[in-house]
């Protein structure tokens, strides 16, 4: 008896699978990066799938298949029977969604990688600028063999270029699902003429309520990746005038320490931000300023703080005049910090946002210069 | 001897089941064995000869050829009796003076039923027959061609004593004996196989061994009814404990030391004539993994050779499966590159994943049993044909892919580390691999669970067979997944040493 009730607790577990299947590997075509392109009325699917050749000496050749549709998984469906092959999405690296779609709305671009199990949740998300995800797909890589391979390798090391701000899938999603706050995603461009154009990671889209509403520059989505609380590995250049000599100073950032402070003023919320910088000096060129004296170092950490605070300050108002959404968060902190408050202006809050004050102070503090502890000086 | 004391009452039982017994005259009693009992034997040597005067009595020698020492015989039985001049008497008398005063023999023994009789004669004694008594002398003079103790081939060691046993029973008690000069060790000599009559010996710690173990042991070798016992493996399965499991519940080896080891940690071991493999029970799953070596060099590199076959022991039941449903139940879980590299060598194949893991499994245990019997030289030729042919070949002929040979190769070689549980392993690898082709790594792990449970489910000699597995305590964790240093060995192994918990005594514990 007790096996019985044993070997039928054992096959009732064989009901509660998941979703998977036997299938044979050799019978699948990986899609590496998937594109959703807008065609009135419709929208169009661009998928890259790795194409295996040879045996011996393997080759994997990507091929960029398209076809429209009026949902994604009618798209998919009709790629798959008009290339004859099965695709498996689960190995997708990056989805590409087309400028038109995300000025549009960006939801039904995304809502199926998330509800479907096969994607990743890691999938790197990008909105294609001034062109269509299928241009990109199209484009050629300088080394790496597809163009989705290429766009993660950049990823990988997007903290030495920091002109873009990675999003994984499952942070674009929180991001949507949050109060007071709105979505950036990295932006492709292609540079160049003909078919040797090449895809460049650089800049960012900023949405309000789901919908793109601007591009952010390379160096404004530096500032803003900052403002995030991301260190970075990239070039940090500052003017400097020193008493007999003026030139370029370059940095690089080692801590980055950012406070958001939400306050209440007369009824009225108030941001305050406070950003701690330790940079390390890289390059003097043919400078000579003499960093052992406190002055000198004052007066350098005081360009450091400068830079960086006219950069946020710009960036804020760019983003309460041009876009009028709070990429930043501060509805959402707000929110955390004085509910009360956010409370009142919940409704509106975008309005509000566009008037809100903030103040930014940036200390810079300089706290290596590689391996010299003085400005290398010629002597004749 | 206690013939006399008793024969009112033997004559009486041997009457009732027909026993045949000696008479007076010898040629009469010659007949008997020469054309009855041991009728159409021609190594049954007879030999006559007389004693010297006064008493002239006519005797008669009767031995096995090439079982017994000749020498011995001659110098120690013949000679005294054509030497020594015997006094007047008869019958019983005289057989109890001869082999009192004559005989020189260190084993020596009266009967006078014809049966026993013949029975020690083929065991390899010599009996003495009297004109005139209905008894005889039985003389232990057994000798014959022996194998010198040698290192043993089954499981040879780096460090550690090159010495194993031989077919002799009683040589290998000795190799016992000296390993543990102990009065407390005990070996009982027991007789099993109607035919056979092979020698048994039951050897156990009487102070450390649980008196409940040893009476259970003998009790099973006791009951034994089979015409012959050619190797330990008949006891082995006679008096195991789970008939439908591959897992060894009786241990054997070659090794006096290891044999040593097991006794003192409570273990009862049994010797069997006419093989070098003894039994060590009871037997344990957690046994496998330990190897002797692992006592005699440093505690921690021997705790890494025991992770080592741990991990052999997953890899080698366990790899085909995870690689099966892997690709064709979850690619998703293979990092890109692996996965476009292992979809890229399955292109061409024309066999199913499942069907590639099982006919290639298959070969390798082809190969390796085709290996296990065959002489040196040609031995070679076997793993040339494996590795070219069906490595090589088979994949450049597309017949299978390359990762799948990686992939059988490794759980091969892995196989090869714990080798006392290679029946077990190769069936929990086919047990697997069907399971995962069927449900993926659910099936699996199903699968998994079932092993446990079969595991949970066994005993051997009345301990549970996960015993000082399933629980975390420190003393049971220092001789299972480690080998814990001497100094920490408290105790000997939970339920096993019931007579004297205490390994490592005058230690603070």
């Amino acid at each position: 008896m007790r096996y019985r009730i044993g070997a039928v607790l054992c096959g009732l577990l064989l009901l509660l699978t998941g979703c998977w299947d036997y299938r044979e590997l050799e019978f699948i075509d990986f899609v590496l990066g998937i594109g959703i392109d807008q065609v009135e009325p419709d929208f169009k699917l661009v998928a890259e799938v790795i194409k295996v050749e040879g045996v011996q000496e393997t080759e994997f050749a990507p091929e960029v298949l398209t076809t429209g549709g009026r949902t994604f998984l009618s798209s998919a469906r009709s790629l798959e029977k008009e290339a004859g092959i099965r695709l498996f999405w689960a190995h997708a690296q990056v989805l590409i969604i087309g400028e038109e779609v995300a000025r549009r709305e960006v939801l039904p671009a995304v809502e199926f990688a998330i509800r479907d199990p096969e994607f990743r949740t890691s999938l790197l998300l990008f909105v294609a600028k001034e062109c269509s995800a299928e241009d990109i797909f199209k484009s050629k890589s300088p080394i790496a063999n597809s163009i989705s391979d290429h766009l993660r390798n950049v990823a990988e090391f997007h903290r030495r270029v920091p002109t873009c701000f990675i999003q994984k899938l499952w942070e674009f999603r929180q991001t949507l699902q949050m109060d007071g706050i709105s979505a950036v995603l990295p932006t492709i461009r292609l540079l160049g003429e003909g078919p040797d154009q090449i895809p460049v990671l650089e800049g960012s889209a900023a949405f309000r309520q789901g919908q793109m509403v601007g591009f952010l520059d390379g160096e404004e989505t530096r500032i803003y990746s900052l403002l995030k609380g991301k260190t970075d590995r990239g070039p940090l250049v500052v003017e400097w005038e020193g008493d007999s000599e003026k030139g370029k100073i370059t940095y690089v950032i080692r801590s980055n320490q950012v406070r958001i402070k939400a306050v209440e003023q007369e009824k009225r919320p108030k941001i305050s931000i406070d950003v701690e910088l330790g940079v390390e000096l890289m390059e003097l060129g043919s400078l000579t300023p003499d960093f052992e004296d406190p002055a000198v170092l004052s007066e350098l950490e005081r360009g450091i703080g400068a830079e960086i605070e006219g950069q946020i300050k710009n960036l804020i108002t760019k983003a309460q005049t041009e876009f009028k959404s709070d990429i930043f968060g501060f509805g959402l902190r707000l929110k955390q910090r004085i509910p009360k408050i956010w409370r009142l202006y919940e409704e509106d809050w975008e309005q509000v946002f566009s008037d809100l004050e903030v103040d930014v102070q940036v200390l810079g503090r300089l706290v290596a210069t590689g391996v010299l502890s003085k400005p290398l000086r010629m002597r004749e | 001897m206690f013939f006399w004391r008793k024969r009112g009452r033997e004559q009486k039982r041997k009457a009732e089941k027909g026993v045949s017994t000696l008479v007076k005259a010898l040629e009469e009693n010659l007949n008997r064995f020469q054309n009855e009992v041991l009728k159409d034997d021609d190594f049954i040597i007879y030999r006559r000869f007389s004693t010297p005067e006064p008493a002239h009595f006519t005797c008669a020698l009767i031995y096995a050829d090439n079982m017994v020492e000749h020498c011995f015989l001659s110098d120690s039985v013949i000679r005294p009796l054509m030497r020594h001049p015997l006094p007047k008497l008869k019958g019983r008398d005289l057989i109890k003076y001869i082999s009192h005063h004559v005989i020189y023999g260190h084993d020596v023994d009266v009967d006078d039923r014809v049966n026993n009789l013949a029975q020690e004669i083929v065991s390899g004694a010599a009996v003495v027959l009297v004109d005139g008594c209905s008894a005889a002398i039985i003389v232990d003079a057994q000798g014959w061609e022996k194998r010198a103790v040698s290192e043993p081939v089954s499981e040879s060691v780096v460090r550690g004593p090159r010495v194993g046993f031989t077919e002799d029973v009683g040589a290998g008690a000795a190799l016992l004996r000296r390993k543990l000069k102990s009065p407390g060790l005990k070996m009982k000599c027991l007789e099993v196989g109607e035919r056979t009559k092979t020698k048994v010996v039951l050897a156990y710690l009487e102070d450390v061994a649980d008196p409940g173990l040893v009476a259970e042991v003998r009790g099973r070798i006791e009951q034994i009814k089979i015409d012959g016992i050619l190797e330990s493996g008949y006891i082995e399965e006679l008096i195991g404990d789970s008939v439908k499991t591959t897992l060894p519940t009786v241990g054997n080896t070659e090794r006096p030391d290891v044999v040593a080891a097991k006794l003192l940690e409570g273990r009862v071991a049994v010797l069997v004539d006419g093989t070098p493999f003894a039994l060590t029970m009871p037997y344990l799953f957690m046994e496998a993994f330990q190897a002797n070596e692992d006592y005699f060099k440093h505690w921690i590199g021997a705790s890494f050779s025991r992770f080592l076959r741990y991990l052999s022991f997953f890899l080698t039941t366990s790899i085909p499966a995870l690689y099966l449903s892997l690709i064709t139940f979850h690619p998703r879980l293979i990092p890109t590159e692996l996965v476009l590299s292992i979809s890229a060598s399955q292109k061409d194949v024309p066999f199913p994943a499942a069907v590639e893991v099982v006919v290639l499994g298959l070969m390798f245990e082809i190969l390796r049993e085709g290996g296990v019997r065959l002489p040196q030289p040609i031995g070679q030729s076997i793993s040339i044909v494996g590795a070219i042919v069906l490595g090589e070949a088979a994949v450049m002929a597309h017949l299978v892919s390359a990762p799948m040979i990686i992939v059988i190769a490794i759980t091969g070689i892995s196989g090869f580390v714990i080798p006392t549980l290679h029946n077990t392993t190769v069936f929990l690898r086919l047990f697997f691999v069907l399971l995962a082709s069927v449900l993926g790594l659910y099936g699996f792990l199903l699968g998994f669970i079932a092993l446990l449970i079969h595991l949970s489910s066994l005993h051997s000699f009345g301990i549970p067979y996960l015993t000082s597995l399933s629980s975390f305590t420190s003393q049971d964790f220092k001789d299972t997944l480690i080998r814990g240093p001497w100094w920490r060995m408290f105790w000997r192994p939970r339920r096993i040493g019931a007579g004297d918990r205490v390994r490592l005594r005058g230690t603070q514990l």
